[in-house]
């Protein structure tokens, strides 16, 4: 059975068809929600939070639209909620923020997140600001294309690049400080 | 652009990601083909790229304390008890407005029109006192919280069709209030 019939079936009320779905894409929420909170508790909760709304909204989802994505936006959504209310919301990301990296001698891209461990990165990636850890995170996880990001955050797709440029620039940045630190 | 023609990172990056402009990418196409430096830093962005995947994807640990969570059972037994609910709560409310009517029908429409109160509304017959029964049990639940939707839903679907049924059987009798 394809996902198109789940996400029909399940629009029709069937439970089965609903825990389906949820089998199908558990990883991939679970993972993003992980990955934007770094608490395990919170994002099973927040999981199971996504699903759970995705199906009380899911009579009005459009079948010809790819799921993913409108499933990734109701858990971003609740993950930017959930980091409000845990006040550790970063402050928002200014050109301020990238004056302070060093433009005339950037850390070279590659050799730097090359150097470090999964645990150094993911440690990064997680103090990245939020609108940059979604990004990163729905690009570098989750797989979803500049499009597919766009519409998820409906943001334009030229601005998705800019977050992932900056993003990658301050991940270099800060592993170089982490390096330097130990 | 530096003074070889290279272009900047941003440039470079957004070229991958196929955000430029048609004549721009031609052009970062032209010059990276003949340049060996631009081609080592292309190829040094994309092994960042599959860097930064293998390090935020899931472990062993993280999947195994998912799998563990059971969610696809959970939330659809949760789904599903949620659907069970809501039919159990619509019910409930039928059968409050059920007993309601049959209220209204057999007692406070003749109270209103000034007439005696007669048949099975009578001290001593057997239907006030079961209704009395009733309603002292939902006095209970009051105090003892129920345990389901069911121990609310049966008793108020039951009450309703007792009255009901009370109310058609002595009408038919000729007992009814409305037969004053």
């Amino acid at each position: 059975m394809t996902e198109r019939e789940w996400i029909r079936r399940a629009q029709g009320g069937d439970a089965e068809a609903f825990g389906a779905l949820v089998r199908l894409h558990q990883n991939g929420v679970y993972g993003f929600c992980l990955r934007m909170t770094g608490r395990r508790e919170d994002a099973l909760d927040l999981t199971s939070e996504a699903f759970l709304r995705a199906y009380r909204s899911l009579a009005g989802f459009d079948v010809t639209q790819p799921f993913r994505p409108w499933l990734l936006r109701i858990a971003a959504n609740l993950c930017r909620d959930h980091l409000q209310a845990r006040q550790k919301r970063p402050t928002p990301v200014e050109d301020a923020v990238l004056a302070d990296l060093p433009d005339s001698d950037p850390p070279p891209p590659g050799q730097v997140l090359a150097a470090h461990d999964r645990a150094a990165v993911r440690q990064a990636v997680a103090e990245l600001p939020e609108p940059y850890r979604t990004t990163v995170t729905l690009h570098y996880f989750n797989q979803l294309s500049y499009q597919e990001i766009s519409e998820a955050l409906n943001i334009p797709v030229g601005t998705v690049g800019t977050h992932l440029y900056r993003a990658k620039r301050l991940l270099r940045k800060r592993l170089v400080e982490q390096e330097v630190a130990t | 652009m530096n003074g070889k023609g290279c272009w900047d990172d941003m440039t470079l990056d957004f070229f991958r990601m196929g955000l430029l402009e048609a004549a721009e990418a031609e052009a970062v196409r032209s010059h990276v083909q003949g340049c060996p430096t631009c081609q080592a830093r292309l190829g040094a962005l994309d092994l960042e790229d599959l860097r930064l995947e293998a390090a935020l994807a899931l472990t062993r640990e993280e999947a195994d304390v998912l799998m563990a969570a059971d969610l696809p059972d959970r939330l659809a037994a949760q789904v599903s008890g949620g659907r069970r609910g809501a039919w159990g709560l619509a019910s409930g409310l039928v059968g409050l407005g059920l007993a309601a009517a049959a209220g209204l029908q057999g007692a406070v429409l003749p109270w209103l029109q000034g007439l005696p109160l007669g048949g099975w509304m009578s001290a001593g017959h057997w239907a006030p006192q079961l209704t009395s029964r009733l309603f002292r049990w939902a006095r209970s639940l009051l105090w003892s919280p129920p345990e389901s939707q069911l121990d609310i839903l049966v008793p108020l679907l039951a009450a309703g069709l007792v009255i009901i049924l009370l109310n058609l059987w002595q009408r038919r009798r000729g007992l009814s209030p409305f037969h004053h």
